[in-house]
């Protein structure tokens, strides 16, 4: 079944058993492994004669390599292979190179790789080779680097001035003209913002664990993704082979949070050593790795010019932004950066003319890329703390004045985005009671403060990353053996957020059994359809409809030989608990046990065993990627995020006192579920808000790849949470549901900036809101006592 | 990552360990948790290598926390900082020395780390020094001549070095009691409330005659190669009456009294102001003194 | 030189030859096998490869394995018994006190040792047990709740037990 399946065996939602359930009637499908230890990760697969791998990275951010002297490495007793940029000619993702060829780019560019019957011999052969740079002035900051005459970052002779990717998108509805809305405005903000440097920093680092089949001229290939078909394609356009050869298999994730969505040089160098040596290999990336190479958040720097009617209406948006890409990311993979940073422009409010762009330049420093809400954290901090200081400038209360602009069901934004179901009045509203912003709002003292921020995400990314049949993103089958037994082939990936618990619950749901009677088969690229990946919030929406498709696909087929047999309408009929039951009027007593309508169903056809098959898409084409509208996805998330916390006005410090996020993720397919990743949201947003920051030093250098300084907030640090996402259901969501967990991130930390401009009356317009930084505002800015 | 290669020697009697330290030389370092030697020796952190490693966990009588009315707390070179933090006779005779051991590093750190362990490491941000020097404490260091007291005050050198002679193992300390007109406290100010280095440390120790200071000893952390007494604070303070004003003053006077400097964690401006900070809060925590169940 | 190492794993006796530079996490990852503990920065900053070291939680990558000669160390490996999850196991599954579950072995033996410790302790004790436990997922939230649910049980069942005698 695809997208247009016949809707009418779908469960009504009077009848959910699973789905929504007020009790926690469903856990993990994963919980006992993981209780346990039992759950293994990629770096936990071992073997007898496994080889461990290791790579050497560049010291220095830009420079020539002279010279690579790997001889003693090689002689050192234990060494199985060393590998060095000639031995990967070709490129990934048409700028980056698997180890360097001639040139580094970056701090931790990888080098040399060697693979070793030890970890302690693999280091030891590091330790032994002699790389001779000839180092070259790099870049670091974006603006140096557009300028005439600074260092070409790539040195690959593009002629791109050190600029990536850029979109810039220009419209309006109703013939509105731009610059005669700014001209008729009563009110015009110019503002800017800057963002910082942050990491994903799973506790899992990447994990490769390779085998090869010369036989075959097969690879097997347990890696840490949340990519599977993006590493597959990948691996084989490294190797020149097709698809084929590359068995990628996704074991347990240990978070991902946007890291996982790549292909790194480690699982290319495990596969190069499998190959040569015939023996598995071993590549477990180091933390420092994980901080250098693993493309973190995006630093921004934002302009934003608004033009505000007299009710404080948004008339027009202009919005200019940069982007610090580091050293790669030329490619398509980065256009998604340029184009949600436009798109999350025009997110959450009704603004009928604009004109956004967004460039990604290059530097000499690490690689930025997907995380966590994709660049939709550092543009909705700027454009959110713009409508504060907007709505306190035109004296009107800031809850009131979100709601004025705020989108509503069916607008559609010159930016092409049609948004469906939207509660974003209601959760600004429900922030508003919890705080009792009317009555406390004038009655806080100095250095207490509430500040509240809207936002919105895309439920569902529309593209596929790779090119499939009809945009497809998903394709899931469902099978049941002659015993009832139901096993379903989905490759949904699951990074820890629970998608193969949902996947499970949603076949279980249809066909109206218990979670431990479906089986989930543990995912690969050949075992199960394609699905292309867990990012852009994509899983639960195009996954979930997908996977339901193909329940339904098999369920239809059981109803229709029942229907059949009982003289009515197969619609008319659905499973509830274990039984076909009938809802046509006077035969309502009619009933079936699941195991014999399956029986009967395969004996019908002739003994073929019941499969059935789902797909989903949500259609766009590049026109985005040019500037043009485009709906990006097939619905949207809004979010109010709201904070009460106190300011230490000697030190700087905050103290929260409560944290409250309100969610329209339409209906919640699992509530324990959707409140984790509220909780999990908060504190990633708080991370970035307050305490993570990568630091890069004059030479490129990360100053704090470590743990002990690249501050990850403890279980002491967390603030009381209360959450709230009862909104209305979505009509294309599987079951009602929306994104969760994603763009949840991005209110966090511009709530946390209006709180802090509540409580002292500083305008903020940079990130991270640590205390020294609240410190040097107070200085600076000197405590706006009579703010109030 | 793994650890270069050692010999780890686990000696079961204190003479034991004195005679291997002794033989082996500089090549040798005595381990009791190891929590501030394996992390670093993983990274090749400079001045972290070693060819021995002598583990002293094993030798009896060094685990222990004692008080005596004349020499006060006395705790043992292998007893835990979550020992120190959770006795509660630590807790009642200087619940500031409690403090201290809690605001070490991570709970598995300190199930594991000792007290000693972290002075003798002598990093510049050491959580437990600037309590123990501002309370006058000892180090009882034992040579293999001779044994001798080291006052904390005197034990620090420089960034990872101390003044301990070649040979020389801390078998413990000894913390002088606070008399009935004598009180204390530490605070260490972080980012996160745990797992954090200090921004600053800052002890405060002060003999009080109602509300006048009859003497005191306030000590950095984290603002000077080493811990470091602030001694123009100190002076601004004995004499005089606590009063708003006058702790504003101190606080002042201890930011003469150090030199931060800025690296990833704060700049060295912002060091110094919180300096003046802490040092207030610290001397009002001090003659605040702490609650039951607060540590 | 390897060397014998004889301890106490998850209750039954242990002999194995290992090198003095082997860090208790090495050994019991890839000499022994036991993989649920796990290896997140190797600087004692995570706390993924917390284990029980005499009832003690510790990071075992700080830790030598010399150092446990003759101790009884604990992985997550060793909680359930005769097939029967712990209380603390089934409230970390009931209260959905975990996602990708990375940190979990950890926290679990974080939370077992301030439990053994501690049978009622308050939300701050419960805190500053698992501060040395970084997760990324899910805010910690949830992770106290289940620490929180497995005192109540308990309590409620050691007063059952009295009842009855």
């Amino acid at each position: 079944m695809n997208k247009f399946a016949d809707k009418e065996y779908f469960r009504k939602p009077e009848d959910f058993r699973l789905i929504s359930s007020t009790e926690s009637k469903y856990t993990h499908v994963d919980a006992y492994e993981k209780v346990t230890g039992k759950a293994k990760y990629a770096g936990d697969f071992m073997a007898p004669n496994m080889l461990t791998a290791k790579v050497l990275h560049s010291p220095i951010s830009r420079g020539r390599i002279l010279s690579i002297d790997t001889s003693k490495a090689e002689a050192l007793p234990g060494v199985k292979g060393v590998l060095t940029g000639k031995d990967f000619p070709i490129r990934i993702t048409e700028d980056i190179e698997i180890l360097c060829q001639g040139q580094v780019r970056m701090v931790g560019d990888p080098v040399v790789a060697v693979c070793a019957i030890s970890e302690e011999i693999a280091e030891q052969a590091l330790e032994l080779i002699d790389v001779q740079y000839e180092e070259m002035p790099g870049v670091y900051d974006p603006w140096e680097s557009i300028k005439d005459g600074a260092p070409d970052v790539q040195g690959y002779g593009y002629d791109n001035h050190n600029i990536g990717p850029t979109c810039h998108q220009q419209g309006s509805n109703d013939g509105k003209d731009i610059d005669e809305e700014f001209e008729k405005a009563a009110y015009v903000q110019h503002e800017d913002f800057k963002t910082h440097r942050i990491q994903h920093a799973p506790i899992e680092p990447h994990a490769t664990f390779a085998e090869y089949d010369p036989e075959k001229d097969e690879w097997t290939v347990h890696q840490s993704t949340t990519m599977s078909f993006g590493d597959q394609f990948w691996l084989a356009h490294g190797f020149q082979k097709d698809v084929s050869h590359f068995h990628i298999i996704r074991p347990y994730v240990g978070g991902a949070f946007g890291s996982k969505s790549n292909w790194p040089y480690s699982e290319f160098i495990a596969c190069e050593f499998a190959r040569r040596t015939l023996r598995p290999v071993r590549f477990v990336q180091t933390r420092e790795e994980e901080f250098q190479t693993m493309h973190g958040r995006h630093p921004f720097q934002i302009h934003i010019d608004t033009a505000f009617a007299e009710d404080g209406t948004i008339l027009a948006k202009k919005a200019d932004q940069i982007m610090d890409g580091g050293a790669y990311g030329v490619s398509h993979s980065q256009y998604a950066a340029v184009n949600l940073s436009v798109i999350w422009c025009a997110f959450p409010y009704k603004i009928d003319a604009i004109d956004f762009r967004s460039r990604r330049i290059l530097t000499n420093t690490a690689e930025g890329g997907a995380m966590r809400g994709y660049t939709a954290c550092q543009v909705q901090f700027a454009h959110d703390v713009n409508m504060q200081l907007a709505a306190e400038r035109m004296g009107i209360d800031p809850i009131e004045f979100r709601k004025r602009s705020a989108m509503e069901p069916g607008y559609h934004s010159p930016a092409g985005l049609i948004v469906t179901s939207c509660s974003f009045k209601e959760t600004l509203d429900d922030a508003a009671k919890f705080m009792r912003w009317e009555e406390r709002k004038d009655k806080m003292g100095n250095g207490e403060g509430i500040g509240f921020a809207g936002t919105a995400f895309v439920s569902g990314t529309a593209a596929p990353v790779l090119n499939t049949p009809n945009q497809v993103q998903t394709n899931a089958t469902v099978r049941v053996d002659l015993h009832g037994v139901v096993s379903l082939y989905s490759n949904c990936h699951d990074n820890g957020q629970g998608a193969d618990t949902v996947m499970t619950a949603i076949v279980a749901e249809e066909l109206g059994l218990n979670m431990n009677e479906v089986k989930l088969i543990q995912p690969s690229t050949f075992d199960s359809g394609y699905d292309s990946g867990a990012y852009g919030s994509r899983v639960t929406f195009l996954g979930g409809n997908a996977v339901r498709r193909a329940a339904v696909d098999a369920k239809r087929q059981i109803l229709e030989v029942i229907g059949a047999k009982w003289g009515c309408e197969p619609h008319l009929l659905d499973i509830i608990d274990h039984n076909i039951i009938c809802r046509d009027m006077g035969k309502t007593d009619l009933k079936m046990s699941w195991a014999e309508a399956v029986y009967a169903t395969m004996l019908t056809h002739g003994g073929d065993e019941v499969v059935g098959v789902g797909s989903y898409y949500h259609r766009t084409n590049n026109a985005q990627y040019q500037g043009k509208p485009s709906n990006y996805a097939p619905s949207y998330v809004f979010s109010t995020g709201a904070c009460h916390l106190f300011v230490d006005q000697e030190t700087g410090q905050i103290d929260i006192d409560e944290f409250f996020f309100a969610h329209d993720c339409g209906r919640a397919l699992n509530k324990r579920a959707v409140e984790a990743q509220l909780e999990g949201s908060i504190y990633s947003g708080l991370g970035y808000a307050v305490y993570e920051e990568l630091k890069i030093n004059d030479k490129g250098r990360m100053m704090n790849p470590n743990f002990r300084d690249y501050r990850m907030i403890t279980a002491l640090d967390m603030p009381h949470i209360t959450t709230k996402f009862d909104y209305a259901p979505d009509p294309e969501g599987p079951f009602g549901a929306k994104e969760c967990g994603e763009g949840t991130t991005a209110p966090i930390a511009p709530a946390v900036a209006n709180a802090i401009h509540n409580a002292t009356g500083l305008m903020i317009h940079e990130l991270p809101l640590d205390p020294e930084h609240i410190w040097r505002l107070l200085k600076e800015q000197g405590l706006q006592k009579d703010h109030k | 990552m793994v650890l270069p290669k050692f010999e780890y020697l686990a000696p079961t009697t204190l003479d034991e360990a004195m005679q291997l330290y002794n033989e082996l030389g500089s090549g040798a370092k005595i381990m009791a948790g190891g929590t501030d030697i394996i992390p670093p020796m993983r990274d090749k952190a400079p001045g972290s290598k070693c060819d021995f490693l002598i583990d002293i966990k094993h030798v009896p009588g060094l685990d222990y926390i004692e008080y005596d009315e004349k020499q006060g707390l006395k705790i043992g070179c292998l007893t835990k900082l979550y020992d120190i933090q959770t006795s509660k006779l630590v807790r009642e005779k200087n619940p500031a020395v409690a403090q201290a051991a809690k605001y070490v590093a991570s709970t598995q750190i300190r199930h594991k780390g000792t007290m000693v362990g972290n002075i003798c490491n002598a990093s510049p941000s050491c959580d437990t020094a600037p309590i123990l020097i501002s309370c006058g404490a000892v180090a009882k260091v034992h040579g293999r001549d001779a044994d001798r007291d080291l006052p904390l005050g005197e034990f620090f050198k420089g960034v990872k070095k101390t003044n301990l002679e070649p040979g020389e193992i801390v078998t413990g300390l000894v913390i002088p009691p606070l008399a009935e007109d004598e009180c204390a406290a530490y605070i260490k100010f972080s980012v996160r409330k745990a797992m954090d280095l200090a921004i600053v440390g800052v002890a405060a120790w002060l003999k009080m005659d109602g509300k006048k200071v009859v003497d005191a000893r306030i000590t950095l952390g984290a603002v000077a190669i080493t811990p470091v007494r602030a001694y123009n604070a100190e002076k601004a303070l004995i004499g005089n009456e606590i009063s708003d004003e006058l702790l504003q003053k101190v606080g002042v006077a201890a930011m003469s009294d150090c030199k931060p400097i800025s690296d990833v964690r704060a700049s060295a401006e912002y060091r110094h102001d919180m300096v003046r900070v802490f040092t207030k809060r610290a001397i009002m925590k001090a003659l605040e003194g702490y609650k039951e169940g607060e540590i | 030189m390897k060397k014998i190492l004889s301890f106490t794993l998850n209750g039954e006796p242990c002999e194995v030859l290992c090198e003095d530079n082997r860090s208790l996490l090495d050994l019991i990852r890839d000499d022994l096998g036991l993989t649920g503990t796990k290896k997140g920065c190797e600087e004692a900053e995570c706390g993924a490869c917390t284990v029980m070291i005499d009832g003690r939680p510790v990071n075992s990558c700080a830790t030598l394995a010399r150092e446990v000669e003759g101790c009884e160390v604990l992985t997550v490996e060793g909680l359930a018994k005769d097939g029967k999850l712990t209380p603390l196991q089934k409230q970390f599954i009931d209260k959905w006190a975990f996602q990708c579950g990375y940190c979990t072995p950890g926290m679990i033996m974080s939370a077992k040792a301030l439990l053994d410790h501690n049978p009622n302790p308050t939300e701050q004790e419960i805190r500053e047990a698992i501060e040395g436990n970084l997760c990324r997922c899910t805010g910690y939230a949830k992770i106290v709740e289940a620490i929180q649910a497995t005192a109540a049980e308990m309590a409620e069942m050691a007063a059952a037990q009295k009842g009855e005698v």
